[in-house]
Order: structure tokens, then C-alpha cells, then sequence
């Protein structure tokens, strides 16, 4: 077990390495010159020289690749000797010039909101999806299935942008019951807090717990025809104890794994979302970075982004053994 | 004295989109405390329907199930699903043919066992964890307090079957369905596995419906055969009457179509022709009458009316269900089939 799990860490930071070569490559390929972009309307040939210094565009690839990789584990000073010279301590994924902060100070600050989005999302939508689509199951055919199931399959179709626009119109502009979505520390202010989260949440689990229900009830009533839970009546056992702890308990090892990877990638950003409601988030951050060409942020949110995914992965493969006790982790 | 099981008159029948399955039709008989009924036949014809509709397992499901279960003074068609929720696993309790999947993957074997056990005892779950290593003990595991722990996966296939057995004798029933319990096992643990529950039943008087496709597993075992075909009893007797006088000529068709050891190896073995019939159009008259090599002994009857189900000679316990009169059946017997057993 603990021989897997490094080993898993191991190939997972591979994979982290391989991603950032990838993302390097990518833009020292481009056939537009990134500093030429950067520079804005008012640009003289000098201006660009100094960015491409600034950017260390005029280093080979290998060697761009490997300061990177230094300032990770070290840190780093950038434009060094100059007297615009900038720190960046490790971890340090980069230094972005048009914000002019380290790239790892840009993702710290902009991690809660998007964590605040994923976390109380996924639980409206776990409560909300799996208790559906249980009730789906056991009332298989009856117009309390249909009508979960119906709205499920209509909610599962729209779009965050739809929802979440709706929902902002509906709230916010006519009602005026919610404030603008944003984000406020909760810690400082956990009313306001919540209350600006409200449609971030709403508008994901709308559309993700239609998904866990239809999961949930298939998955049920999957288990509901297996061998063993006929061994559960012919024990004796109520049917309360038996869809339980007999069906649910099986019906769950699929949606355990589901629900580690879309919380991962959520992780990563909640892209649409954030970008819809206007929520400094690490999505965000990253449809900004990609807008204006601020390649060192770009490289560092995907691979923020990365990170999150293979770690969810290796979670979730853990959980799995400890779920179904045929897997074996070696 | 009643006998503990007696069945009434079973019909059970499932509405499909094609028709109506006639899954068992008016099926009679009744087992005593302490002996074992076979029920006999081929696959679709009735067998596992029947044992689950004993253990009341159709409720709530499309199944239309009529007639009468009696178990132990109690019906369990009219009776509620709580009802008979208190008898399933106590007074009567089932083990299944593949034991692999009859059991949850996720669960050790102990929890499995103790949890059929508290369900009708009321007693901590300590005690019910010492009851699963006892009975896993008493149906020949070996180090009980540790393979406990278990799941089935790690169980041999004859080890799980004895698990199984283990967990529906839990709380003593005094009715225990095995439906095919060997059927999935090489011949050596089928051995060991009807000898278990021979054992079994000595020590505890358990009466025991063996569900099986496989005469030489009833042979073994059981005092009386139920033959079904089709979901009609057509033969009942004493194992002793139905395999040495057999009188239905599917009976006849089976044991003749058992390979002799004694036999000449480059023989062709003997089959029933044709095959089982579907069951939502059953044949008219005699179930058996496409398939029977002597309707020309009986004539339009075979094909237009269904036989009563008759005692063999007056006042006796073999019963069959066929038109041809004893002494035709007799005479067939002594001339065309006998020689061949």
C-alpha cells in the first residue's frame, strides 16, 4: 500500500514534468513572437528586446526549461543585476510582468474562491444527485421517477452560461434576494460569503447533480438485479437495511471514483463558472492569462490544473481499494 | 402429522411483452421434517421459480403467483412481505448455485454469516461474530477464527458454497432450499458438499428441497423425485420407485441418456430429441408430446388433452402424468427402456 502510493507520487510527478515540458514547447513554437504581443500598441523595437530578455526568450528552449525547473525547488531572481530585478521565491512557477507578481503568488490568491466554488458545490450536488436518484431507484416507474428523472435528463442539457445567467437575472437583477456573485474572504465575512456563492453553487450543481442522479439510479438499480442482494431478502433482512447497506453500498464504488476526478478537475478551475459570474478564481485566472498572452501564468495554471487531476487520480485509486476489497494495490 | 412444507395448487406466471409465461402450473407436493424432496428437470422448466415463490421472493415483483405454501402452519402467498420476512432465513432459508455471486463482494464472510443471525436474534453483534466462526466451523472450514475475516474472493469455490450453507443454517431453519448447490463445482466437491448436508440434516431434522438438473446428485441425497417438465410435476415417487420403475417416457429419456461406464465406448450417447419447450406457448394436451417417441401408443389425446397427474397402481405413492395406461408403460419399460439401463 505505502509502496504504491510512492510509486504513484513518483509517475505522478513525472506526468507534472512531462505537462510543463509540453506547455514550454508549445509557446517557444508559436509563430507569433509572445513579446511582440505583450508589448502593447506603443511599441519600439527596444521595448521588445527588453521583454524577450525579460521573458528570457532569447535562451534556447533546454535552457529556459531548466531555470524553470531550478526556481521551482529554489527559487529564482529574475532580470538579475538589473534595476528592475524581481524575486520569486520557491516555488516559484514563473513571473508575471503584466501583473508584476510571482505566478505562485497569483495562484495562492486566487485558490479560495475557486475552492470555494468546488467544495460547497460538490456537496449540493452529492446531496442533491445521489438522494434523487436513491429515491429514483427504489420508486423505479412511478411518477416520482419520471419527474426526477425528466428534469434530470432537461437539466443535464443546459449549459452553466444559460443557468447561471438566468439564475443571476432572476435573483439578482429582478428579486434582488442574492448580491452580485464575487468572492469575500469567509473568514472575514461568512454571510457575505455565502451569499455571493449561492449562484456559483446552484448553477454547478444544477447541472452536475442531474449527472450523479441518473449515475445513482442506474447504478441501484444495476445492483438491485444481482445474486446477492436476493441472498439479502432470503436472509430476512428489511428492505431498508437491505437497499443500504446491500445495494447502495455497491451502487457507490463507481460514483466515489466519478466524484474524485470532477472534484479534481474543478479544482483546476471552474472555468465557465467563474468566468460567468465574474469570480477571481483560478479559471479565471487562466482565461485572463490566455487573453493577453501572459505565457508564465498560463504555464503555471495548467499546471495548477495538472496537479489537482493526478492528484484526485491517485486518491481515487486509494479509495477504490479501500471500497471493493477484490482490488489489490500493487 | 402435516409435513413442515406443503404445497397447494402452485401456478406462477410472469406477463411479458411477448405473452404470458407459464412458469409453474398447479404444482403439488409436500416435504417432512427431516427428509429430502429432489426436484428434477431441465433448465426453464419451473425449478427455481418454485423455491422462490416458497421463500416468497415474487412479492413486489410482476410475478402472478396463486395456490397455496404452507410452512409450518403458515401461507405465505396471502401473507404479507413482513409476514413472511420473519420466517425467510429462520424457518426457512435458501442456498444458491453460484456462491460467488450470491455473495456480497464487499462484506467479509463473517459479517455475511452474523448478519443473518442477528436479523432474527436478538443478541450483540459479538455474539453473532462467535456464531459465524462457529458455524463456519461446523460446516468444515478450517481455522475458522481467521478465514472469518475473509471475502468470498478469497474462498475456494467449495469453500464458498460452504459459507453459504453455513449462513442459511444460521438461525436453524427447519426448511432449507438448495437450489443447484453443486452445479458450479468439480465432482469431488459436490461429493463433500452433499455429504455436508446429509450431516446436516441428520443433526438438525432440516427438511431439504435439492433443486437440480443432475439424477445422480438425487439419486444420492433425496428420499422423493419431483420431476417437472414444462412447470407440471409429471412424475412423483420414492427415489427408489422413480429410478427403478420410472414411468414417464421423459423420465425414461433421461436415464437413459446418462453415459454407462460399462457401456461401449464408441457408442453414440442417446439424447431426448427436439428441445424444451418455450413457456410462453406451451404445447397442447401432454407438454412432452412433440418430443415423446410413443404417442402412437396413446394417439390424438397426447396432443389435445393434458394428463392427470395419477398414482401408478392403486393407493401408491408414485404418481406420473402421462395417457398411456400402466400396462403399456409396464410393457415399454420391460422391453425397450429396462435393457438400456
Amino acid at each position: 500500500m505505502l509502496k504504491y502510493t510512492l510509486r504513484r507520487i513518483v509517475s505522478g510527478t513525472l506526468v507534472l514534468g512531462i505537462v510543463s515540458a509540453i506547455v514550454f514547447s508549445i509557446f517557444y513554437i508559436l509563430p507569433s513572437d509572445p513579446a511582440r504581443l505583450a508589448c502593447g500598441k506603443s511599441c519600439t523595437p527596444e521595448l521588445v528586446a527588453r521583454i524577450q530578455v525579460a521573458l528570457e526568450l532569447d535562451q534556447s528552449l533546454p535552457v529556459q526549461y531548466g531555470r524553470f525547473i531550478k526556481g521551482i525547488f529554489v527559487g529564482r531572481t529574475y532580470l538579475e543585476n538589473t534595476d528592475a530585478a524581481r524575486e520569486c521565491g520557491a516555488p516559484c512557477l514563473g513571473y508575471s510582468y503584466q501583473n508584476d507578481l510571482p505566478v505562485t503568488e497569483l495562484l495562492v490568491d486566487r485558490l479560495p474562491a475557486t475552492l470555494s466554488i468546488a467544495v460547497g458545490a460538490s456537496i449540493l450536488w452529492l446531496l442533491i444527485g445521489l438522494s434523487s436518484g436513491i429515491l429514483s431507484a427504489l420508486r423505479r416507474g412511478t411518477w416520482i421517477d419520471r419527474t426526477s428523472q425528466g428534469f434530470a435528463l432537461a437539466a443535464a442539457s443546459l449549459q452553466i452560461y444559460f443557468v447561471g445567467l438566468v439564475l443571476q437575472f432572476i435573483f439578482v437583477d429582478k428579486l434582488a434576494w442574492l448580491p452580485m456573485p464575487g468572492y469575500t474572504s469567509p473568514f472575514d465575512y461568512p454571510l457575505d460569503w455565502a451569499k455571493q456563492m449561492v449562484l456559483p453553487w446552484v448553477t454547478l450543481a444544477f447541472l452536475l447533480s442531474a449527472i450523479y442522479s441518473r449515475l445513482t439510479r442506474s447504478g441501484m438499480i444495476e445492483t438491485m438485479g444481482e445474486d446477492f442482494v436476493r441472498t439479502a431478502r432470503a436472509k430476512g433482512l428489511s428492505s431498508r437495511d437491505i437497499n443500504l447497506k446491500h445495494v447502495l453500498r455497491a451502487a457507490m464504488t463507481p460514483i466515489v471514483t466519478v466524484f474524485g476526478l470532477d472534484l479534481g478537475s474543478l479544482l483546476g478551475g471552474a472555468v465557465i463558472t467563474e468566468y460567468v459570474f465574474n469570480i477571481p478564481g483560478l479559471g479565471k485566472l487562466s482565461t485572463e492569462a490566455v487573453t493577453n498572452l501572459d505565457l508564465p501564468v498560463v504555464t503555471g495554471t495548467v499546471l495548477f490544473a495538472a496537479f489537482f487531476i493526478i492528484t484526485a487520480n491517485i486518491v481515487v485509486d486509494l479509495l477504490y481499494s479501500a471500497l471493493d476489497p477484490k482490488v489489490r494495490l500493487t | 402429522m402435516s409435513a413442515f412444507l406443503e404445497v397447494k395448487n402452485l401456478s406462477v406466471a410472469f406477463p411479458t411483452e411477448d405473452g404470458i409465461v407459464q412458469a409453474v402450473d398447479s404444482l403439488s407436493f409436500s416435504v417432512e421434517k427431516g427428509k429430502t424432496l429432489g426436484i428434477v428437470g431441465e433448465s426453464g422448466s419451473g425449478k427455481s421459480v418454485t423455491s422462490l415463490a416458497i421463500l416468497g421472493l415474487q412479492k413486489g415483483s410482476k410475478a402472478q403467483v396463486s395456490g397455496e405454501i404452507w410452512v409450518d402452519g403458515n401461507e405465505i402467498i396471502s401473507s404479507s412481505e413482513s409476514e413472511v420476512r420473519k420466517l425467510r432465513g429462520k424457518a426457512m432459508s435458501m442456498i444458491f448455485q453460484d456462491a460467488l455471486a450470491a455473495l456480497h463482494p464487499y462484506y467479509t464472510v463473517g459479517h455475511q454469516i452474523a448478519e443473518a443471525y442477528l436479523v432474527h436474534n436478538k443478541v450483540s453483534k459479538k455474539v453473532a461474530a462467535a456464531r459465524a466462526v462457529e458455524m463456519l466451523d461446523r460446516v468444515g472450514i478450517p481455522e475458522p477464527h481467521k478465514r472469518v475475516n475473509d471475502y468470498p474472493h478469497q474462498f475456494s469455490g467449495g469453500m464458498r458454497q460452504r459459507a453459504m450453507i453455513a449462513m442459511a443454517l444460521s438461525c436453524n431453519p427447519s426448511l432449507l432450499i438448495a437450489d443447484e448447490p453443486t452445479t458450479a463445482l468439480d465432482v469431488t466437491v459436490q461429493a463433500q458438499i452433499l455429504e455436508l448436508l446429509r450431516d446436516l440434516q441428520k443433526e438438525f431434522g432440516t427438511a431439504i428441497i435439492l433443486i437440480t438438473h443432475d439424477l445422480g446428485v438425487v439419486a444420492e441425497t433425496a428420499d422423493d423425485i419431483l420431476l417437472m417438465y414444462a412447470g407440471k410435476q409429471i412424475e412423483f415417487g420414492t427415489v427408489r420407485d422413480v429410478l427403478q420403475v420410472p414411468q414417464h417416457p421423459y423420465a425414461w429419456g433421461l436415464l437413459t441418456s446418462i453415459p454407462r461406464l460399462t457401456g461401449d465406448p464408441n457408442l453414440a450417447l442417446t439424447a431426448i430429441q427436439g428441445a424444451p419447450p418455450s413457456l410462453i406457448s406451451v404445447p397442447s394436451g401432454c407438454a412432452f408430446h412433440p418430443r415423446c417417441t410413443y404417442v402412437a401408443n396413446v394417439g390424438a389425446a397426447c396432443a389435445n388433452i393434458i394428463p392427470e397427474l395419477l398414482p401408478v397402481s392403486e393407493g401408491k405413492h408414485h404418481s406420473v402424468r402421462c395417457h398411456m395406461s400402466a400396462n403399456v408403460r409396464e410393457g415399454i419399460f420391460a422391453n425397450q427402456v429396462g435393457p438400456q439401463l
